[in-house]
């Protein structure tokens, strides 16, 4: 009889080979738990060397991950993660964006827990539009003060997306796209708030080849370079205008998505969508089908493609649209897409989510229980246990922040009552106090125009 | 000058003086014993070859033979049926799977060292360190507070419940 076996003592290559067959990543982490000598034999091939499947995170912050069948919660959660919405994940670096109803920005990990915070977007979008008195006063002011419930529809954020790997320069770019704007993030510009914004209106955008690249809802492709200054930074590149929609019928809604997909090709996949109508305010929607263009880069055309070939999955919603091969996953199926709910009606709805395969249009669901949330849409992440280490730009609270936030709530919500006050008092010709009152209306105008 | 290696035979010797008579066909299967022939061949000219295989047990010798002969004769085995066999196969206890593991790294045969990795990967899949260790019959060497500290490090993947329970 031979004596008992030491498994403990595997040889390194044996590990390696049994590591490289654990398709699910808390496997792999547990394997090297387990003891000593296997820890320190795979201690040169991180656990996260490989791509995980991507888990579903639900409105609830519960974590699905659908190959183990398994439900997670996050360890820690971001201090004021009742509010936020999800607004991108990456494939990259296991990020989830996250925005509060005051347009904070927040990088999450939900594996390890890491926070990475942004300066607040409404604070700069608020700067934006006080450049000048008057021009606050015949423009924004009315506009801010009267419909300000339309210009919150303008605020929905669509996507973000950053460039990948922020461990390596130290900062993100991100680039977040709302409804009629963008958003762009640079590092290291202190001086202002860090945050641009221009004037566009598009449906997609994806970083791809080191640009990024945005589509809007004839399919036009458009690069946006990042570094550029001036206006004219939006570049045309194909001036293909509705051809699909003119060639291909497309039913219903659409919605494009661009993926980087195999061997560095741009592919355009388009979501159809039709809306059930049951009655006037019924805003359900729900997903028909969806299809597969590739970049013709000679022609500078889409070119219509049956599928994404035996082993192509599309990770589609909020998250950064995703190429992912099916092989590398064992129990995969390719030419599928997996899909969820990218609140494309802004009042919500959160269940329009599963699997679409290609071959025989037919669907699938992927999480079998009905998610239903009215604001915050399930998301795909890409787990990643890593720390993007302390790459954050942090948010610069000086000593004058709370002064500052405290004279613009003021100044806003005194601004009528400053006006009032003005024709009251001219009315009775009281011009000395109207000077003094005019101003010191200036001198917060001032105040404000240098924060 | 290599000699086609299909028109010898192969001795195999275990570790307690077993002998295997192999087909040189199946002998290719692994590739020490194709490097160890090649080497030889200029030697040896009655057409036999013998491989001491100094740390592999009659038994298990036995069950790598077994497999390599069911390989090598493509004619019989094909597709489904090879993949059932291979089920039945592997289908051993954990000790002597150790053993086939370790003989199939020492002889370097490419579909068995596929196989014992993977039925070794199906045991670890779904299971706590703890219960590994247990399975495979291994010391935990890690103190309580380097336990404690790796656990907390990746909390997450010791947490989790079926989908099932949660509904």
């Amino acid at each position: 009889m031979s004596p008992p076996a030491k498994w403990s003592e595997l040889p390194k290559e044996l590990l390696c080979s049994i590591e490289s067959r654990l398709t699910n990543l808390s496997d792999r982490v547990r394997f090297r738990a387990v003891c000593k000598p296997w820890k320190s034999a795979l201690e040169d091939s991180p656990p996260n060397n490989r791509r995980e499947f991507p888990w579903l995170m639900l409105p609830g912050y519960a974590l699905y991950s659908p190959l183990e069948h398994k439900l997670r919660r996050p360890i820690n959660l971001p201090p004021n993660h009742h509010s936020q919405r999800f607004i991108g994940s990456s494939s990259s670096d296991g990020w989830v964006a996250m925005a509060d109803d005051h347009l904070n920005i927040t990088l999450f990990n939900p594996i390890s827990g890491a926070q990475a915070s942004f300066p607040s977007l409404m604070r700069s979008l608020f700067r934006e539009w006080v450049p000048s008195f008057r021009h606050l006063f015949f423009k924004h002011t009315r506009r801010w003060l009267l419909t300000e419930s339309s210009d919150r529809r303008d605020l929905h954020i669509r996507k973000a997306v950053w460039s990948p790997d922020p461990t390596n320069s130290g900062s993100v770019t991100m680039v977040i796209l709302m409804s009629n704007m963008l958003a762009v993030y640079r590092p290291g510009s202190e001086t202002s708030a860090g945050w641009n914004f221009f004037r566009a209106n598009y449906d997609d955008f994806i970083y791809y080849k080191d640009i990024f690249y945005l589509v809007d809802f004839g399919c036009r492709l458009i690069t946006f370079d990042i570094n550029a200054t001036s206006s004219n930074m939006l570049q045309l590149l194909i001036t293909e205008l509705m051809r699909i929609s003119m060639m291909e019928p497309i039913r219903g809604i659409k919605k494009p998505y661009l993926v980087e997909g195999p061997n560095r090709s741009l592919l355009l996949v388009i979501r159809e969508m039709d809306t059930p109508s049951h009655g006037r305010w019924d805003f359900r929607y729900r997903t028909t089908g969806f299809k597969v263009f590739e970049l013709d880069e000679r022609t500078m055309s889409w070119r219509r493609k049956d599928g994404l070939g035996n082993d192509g999955m599309v990770f589609l919603g909020m998250n950064a649209s995703t190429y992912l091969p099916a092989t590398e996953f064992h129990g995969c199926k390719g030419n599928h897409i997996y899909f969820t709910d990218d609140n494309m009606a802004i009042s919500g709805w959160g269940c329009d989510m599963g699997v679409f395969c290609l071959e025989d249009e037919s669907f699938e669901t992927h999480y079998q229980t009905h998610v239903k949330s009215m604001w915050r849409e399930p998301i795909w992440f890409f787990p990643n246990p890593v720390e993007s280490g302390a790459s954050t730009p942090r948010q610069q609270r000086g000593t004058w922040t709370w002064m500052r936030l405290f004279c613009m709530n003021l100044y806003l919500k005194n601004l009528l009552l400053f006006l009032l006050l003005y024709f009251y008092l001219n009315l009775f010709w009281c011009r000395t106090y109207c000077f003094f009152i005019i101003m010191s209306y200036l001198m917060v105008d001032f105040i404000i125009r240098r924060i | 000058m290599a000699s086609p290696s299909h028109t010898r035979t192969v001795t195999l010797k275990s570790c307690d003086d077993v002998e295997f008579v192999l087909d040189g066909s199946v002998a290719t299967l692994s590739q020490t014993l194709v490097s160890a022939m090649a080497e030889d061949s200029s030697s040896s000219d009655d057409g036999t070859f013998t491989w001491c295989v100094s740390n592999i047990t009659g038994e298990v010798l036995a069950k790598v033979v077994e497999f390599c002969n069911k390989h090598a004769d493509i004619s019989s085995s094909r597709g489904e049926d090879l993949k059932e066999w291979d089920k039945a196969f592997i289908s051993v206890e954990l000790d002597l799977l150790y053993d086939l593991i370790l003989a199939a790294d020492n002889l370097n045969i490419e579909s068995l060292l596929d196989l014992t990795a993977q039925r070794v990967a199906d045991e670890i899949k779904g299971k706590m360190p703890h219960e590994i260790r247990m399975l495979f019959n291994i010391e935990k060497d890690f103190t309580d507070e380097e336990e404690r500290e790796i656990r907390r490090e990746h909390a997450w993947a010791y947490g989790g419940e079926s989908l099932k329970s949660f509904l």
